[in-house]
């Protein structure tokens, strides 16, 4: 063979090679497009409705086994939010009503259930389980007047009372989504909530898949606290990828940010009365197991606290929302020995 | 061939797909006799709890039979991936009460963690499956401390195993330390001595400055008589079925 001849075929072995890295490298959106459907469960349940019946996803992929799963508190006889619709029409005023997106997910599925289990199944039914951890976490439950001040702590003399009312006055919109946000596709590293905020009263809260789907009531209402920080008071992470949250950490505790709200709701949740009808032993465990997680995970600087710490937060909640989240005043080395970084 | 080509990556990124959505797989009651109706029943019960008259029931069974429903759930515990489930039985086996739990709990604190996936700058991702994995370490913790609340007899093993896991696993340390302080109420200062300076926070009782105390005792005077009229009252929020 001559040389020419071996030069040519060289030269139509190389475009042949960079003519199929073009059509990979084409083609590859699509693909991920196709796999992102694949994980969009949520997605392609609503779009295979026959008839409005909507087959719901069951595939919680990293919190479920056969005989339970993270919707063990989404039964309907312990939200009873499900029998009322004063306190559906409560629950759906902490901006859930005027949300977008929700019209994927029918208003009549709200108070949907499956039979054999009866846990509430359908998206906008688990969003107001997670919102009725927020609600009955007070004795006062639907009854309690969340449009007085904020400062109002006569009123909202514990941090629970004070919580829901942070929440819905914080909250400007709620939006549905049947996305699964994961970093890839099948991956267990995803984005439960994102919230927009704005100068205005813009803001909004986008929930994904895995709120409905992959996490369970208490943490749904912990997520909510930590997300209403970002939205009307614009407080975002300052701690970049600083810990093991991702890029979700905030640089420390007395940054008063949203994984510090977050925990100060859980630590409420936490210190309720033993006896208290809503918040069962199991959902109380659970609230300890996600505050030490936050704590341990969610910090660029390690929390020097515990929950022990917190266990005033229903008696005095002032102190803890003006006083303990923010302190790092030099003038007061008692707050700041105690509870600051 | 450009279709072939397209089709064999998908299928190579489906696989690994398919791969990462393993779930985790616990026996179902089909599969066993008593002890896995009983377990399966007091996992879908454990909300209502002891509320519940079947979860009442399936747990006096199982608390009969605690070595081994222990034994039954020991292997999903140490090795599955973090997961709900797995937080969830790491729960059960801490009302379940047996002693051989007591070691399992242990096995299950002093496991390495995995490393959580990397973060992505700007994008607010989880590991969930990082997340459930503390989760269930802390638990274990708890559940360690429920031991002792069932059986009083196993009190001083329990206390030991706190102290051991607070001093050697630096992850469950503030939980361990709160678990024996509530475990053991006025005699947790005894074990003062086992832990360093670092450490003295843990002991001494939080408590808010001077100018708040007047606003704190009219609080809780009165938030202990609202609560006194509430359980008169003795209407729950809720019932179980």
């Amino acid at each position: 063979m001559s040389e020419q001849v071996r030069i040519g075929v060289r030269a139509k072995a190389l475009l042949i090679a960079a003519g199929v890295g073009a059509l990979v490298y084409m083609f590859m959106p699509s693909c991920a497009l196709f796999l992102a459907d694949e994980d969009d469960t949520l997605c392609h349940a609503l779009a295979a409705a026959e008839g409005g019946v909507v087959q719901w996803p069951v595939d919680e992929r990293w919190h479920t086994d056969p005989t339970g799963g993270c919707h063990v508190f989404d039964q309907v006889m312990m939200n009873p939010w499900c029998l009322s619709e004063d306190a559906q029409e409560y629950i759906g005023g902490f901006g859930i009503v005027q949300g977008h997106n929700w019209g994927d997910f029918e208003r009549g599925d709200l108070t949907t259930y499956d039979e054999e289990s009866a846990e509430v199944d359908a998206p906008l039914g688990r969003t107001y389980n997670g919102y009725a951890n927020l609600v009955y976490a007070n004795r006062e439950g639907i009854e309690l007047d969340r449009g007085r001040s904020l400062g109002d702590f006569e009123y909202y003399d514990t941090f629970l009372k004070w919580a829901s009312a942070f929440v819905s006055q914080k909250t400007y919109r709620v939006n549905g989504s049947c996305s699964r946000s994961c970093q890839t596709v099948g991956s267990s590293s995803c984005a439960i909530a994102n919230t927009v905020s704005g100068a205005f009263r813009n803001d909004y809260i986008d929930l994904y898949q895995t709120f409905y789907y992959d996490i369970d009531a208490v943490w749904r209402a912990s997520t909510v606290v930590h997300e209403v920080r970002h939205a009307r008071d614009q407080v975002l992470h300052s701690g970049g990828t600083g810990c093991p949250r991702g890029s979700a950490c905030d640089r420390r505790w007395s940054k008063a940010g949203s994984n510090t709200y977050e925990m100060l709701w859980l630590a409420a949740y936490y210190w309720t009365p033993e006896d208290h009808p809503f918040i069962t032993p199991a959902r109380r465990a659970r609230a300890q197991v996600l505050f030490e997680e936050l704590r341990k995970n969610a910090f660029n600087d390690p929390v020097q606290w515990d929950l022990g710490s917190l266990a005033l937060i229903n008696e005095i909640p002032e102190f803890y929302v003006y006083e303990a989240a923010c302190s790092e005043d030099p003038e007061n080395p008692h707050r700041c020995l105690v509870l600051a970084n | 061939m450009k279709g072939l080509l397209l089709i064999l990556v998908c299928f190579a990124l489906g696989v690994s797909t398919l791969q990462r959505s393993e779930s985790i797989e616990v026996p179902s009651a089909d599969d066993g006799g008593p002890l896995m109706r009983h377990l399966d029943t007091v996992t879908s019960q454990m909300d209502p709890g002891v509320r519940s008259r079947e979860y009442r029931e399936s747990l006096a069974f199982l608390r009969t039979h605690a070595a081994d429903a222990t034994a039954e759930v020991s292997g999903l515990l140490l090795d599955q991936p973090g997961s709900f489930g797995k937080w969830q039985l790491t729960y059960l086996v801490g009302e379940f009460g047996d002693e051989s739990a007591i070691a399992l709990l242990r096995d299950l604190i002093d496991q390495p963690l995995p490393e959580p996936q990397p973060a992505m700058e700007g994008r607010h991702y989880i590991d969930l499956e990082y997340a459930e994995d503390v989760a269930s370490r802390v638990q274990a913790v708890m559940s360690t401390a429920r031991i002792a609340v069932h059986r009083p007899a196993l009190r001083d093993q329990v206390v030991s195993e706190l102290v051991a896991a607070a001093r050697e696993v630096p992850l469950v340390k503030s939980t361990a330390l709160f678990e024996l302080r509530k475990l053991l109420g006025p005699d947790f200062p005894t074990l003062r001595g086992y832990f360093g300076p670092e450490d003295a926070k843990s002991f001494d009782p939080f408590m808010p400055p001077p100018e708040w105390q007047a606003l704190l005792r009219r609080r809780m005077q009165e938030h202990r008589r609202q609560e006194r009229e509430l359980r008169e009252k003795g209407e729950p929020v809720c019932r179980s079925k």
